[in-house]
């Protein structure tokens, strides 16, 4: 069926966490999620063995996306299992791999090669960022490397294990984990920084300390967490909340009960982070692969200065401006970074809803197993609401058309004809 | 169609789907944020916790 096959000798030497044969009570998901974000979390704190001094983390960008922490065990985050997933797709969505997904032996395949691959590049990656970083030498290498690795693959049993047995997915479960702990630490840790010993870590500590003596501060310099910080992390929360809170709902109407009217609603950022996720996973893949090929003095992806700030090359260009000052100074960059961060967002959220089956069919598929329903606006209405969701959906093509929506930047696609039938068409003649 | 029209065109049919939408009320926004953030600072809060041990044990061993 597919050149995929001869991988699947392999994989029952993969690790898999089973699936729960019952159903899993609310009370047991809970403690499930919360015992393996907490060995998250300690993971994250592991120091490597054999890394002496501190080092320069170039990532540290991307870092927080991928829920890795830098000089840890778990340095790379779900930084390798994205990367499986996005060549996966890519080789699957292009039709260069011959999948039919919606095969149950498809899925198998298309599951085991994706985490066969995601080993391989947990072992990839740790040796790229060990060399690339020149961690340790010598043998000492193969160990952090190693130590790198095993923390990926960790991170893998750990996402599945969520997945699985907990809510919804461990990798969102990580990020999430991750950004909100940063968060709180930078606001309201109380211990001393440790490069500025008179200073204190949070912001919210370090903002009282300062109105006690009377001398409220409101900025700090260099990299400590101020109070204009927290302002504009509150600010961003709220304005995300709202957005991922809109939502457009499809009216619906039951053929076998007249006048029974349901609604599908259908978020407005429909793939939520994710394209953001595997956007963030191409650039420090891309960062990675430069830096390799500048040990071996090879610059055509870019150059880095001694403290791995990129300098030149496409490199420079994926990289988000750091302050509103560096914006004032580079506004070209930031544009140019901006651009490119809306079209591959856009790419991924098309390709994930594609491959995840989020898409018109299946949604199509499911309002019809709610209840064979027909989405209301075949029946017609008077209301300027509905009526101007008909034009929308039914303008275009041979009599049928569906919506299907954009992620990122919360546009929605018309796609007209025969294929998206189904969506308005519930099996339900008119 | 030329570019400007496809442009126009789907700049048009983005409105449409933007008023369509449905934004949430006062009630439903302020109990969102409200869980939101609840449980920002619940995983968060075990995060701060874990990160506090470890930084105590590296820096007073």
């Amino acid at each position: 069926m597919s050149k995929l096959e001869i991988f699947s000798p392999l994989y029952r030497f993969l690790p898999e966490v089973s699936v729960p044969k019952r159903h899993i009570p609310f009370k047991e998901k809970i403690t499930w999620s919360a015992v393996i974000l907490s060995i998250y979390f300690a993971l994250s704190q592991i120091p490597l063995y054999g890394v002496s001094e501190k080092v320069m983390d170039w990532l540290s960008g991307f870092r927080v996306v991928l829920a890795g922490n830098s000089g840890t065990i778990l340095t790379l985050g779900i930084g390798p299992i994205v990367t499986a997933g996005i060549i996966m797709q890519l080789l699957v969505g292009s039709d260069i791999l011959d999948l039919d997904l919606t095969t149950h032996k498809g899925k198998e395949i298309f599951q085991g090669t994706q985490k066969l691959l995601a080993i391989f590049l947990c072992f990839f990656e740790a040796f790229a960022m060990a060399k690339g970083e020149n961690m340790a030498q010598g043998a000492m290498l193969l160990i952090v490397t190693i130590q790198m690795a095993i923390g990926g693959i960790l991170v893998m049993i750990m996402d599945e294990v969520v997945t699985k047995w907990g809510f919804g997915s461990g990798i969102s479960l990580f990020i999430a984990g991750r950004v909100s702990a940063q968060v709180l630490w930078k606001a309201f840790s109380f211990l001393p920084s440790e490069t500025s010993p008179d200073q204190l870590i949070g912001a919210v500590p370090a903002f009282i300390k300062s109105f006690i003596n009377g001398n409220p501060e409101w900025t700090r310099p260099g990299l400590l967490p101020g109070m204009d910080q927290v302002f504009f992390t509150v600010v961003v929360f709220l304005i995300i909340v709202y957005i991922e809170s809109i939502r457009v709902e499809i009216p619906l109407s039951y053929g076998k009960f007249k006048g029974i009217r349901g609604r599908y609603p259908i978020k407005f950022i429909y793939a939520s982070n994710i394209p953001m996720i595997l956007t963030v996973a191409m650039f420090s893949n891309i960062k990675l692969m430069a830096h390799i090929l500048n040990t071996r003095g090879i610059t055509w992806l870019g150059t880095f200065d001694s403290r791995g700030n990129a300098v030149s090359g496409i490199v420079d260009y994926i990289q988000p401006p750091y302050s509103l000052y560096a914006l004032s100074q580079e506004p070209f960059k930031a544009l140019v970074y901006l651009i490119m961060v809306v079209l591959l967002c856009i790419f991924f959220a098309v390709l994930w809803i594609e491959l995840t089956q989020m898409g018109p069919e299946a949604v199509a598929k499911k309002t019809g197993e709610i209840g064979n329903a027909d989405p209301w606006i075949q029946k017609g209405s008077k209301s300027s609401e509905e009526s101007s969701f008909q034009i929308h959906t039914t303008g275009y093509g041979d009599g049928w058309s569906s919506c299907r929506i954009d992620s990122c930047c919360g546009k929605l696609y018309r796609c007209s004809g025969n294929r998206h039938r189904n969506l308005i068409n519930c099996g339900h003649p008119v | 169609m030329n570019i400007k029209e496809k442009l126009s065109e789907f700049y048009k049919s983005s409105r449409r789907v933007w008023k369509l939408s449905k934004k949430p009320d006062k009630a439903e926004y302020s109990l969102t944020a409200k869980v939101t953030g609840l449980g920002m600072v619940i995983i968060g809060g075990l995060g701060f916790i874990i990160i506090l041990i470890a930084e105590l044990i590296t820096r007073y061993k």
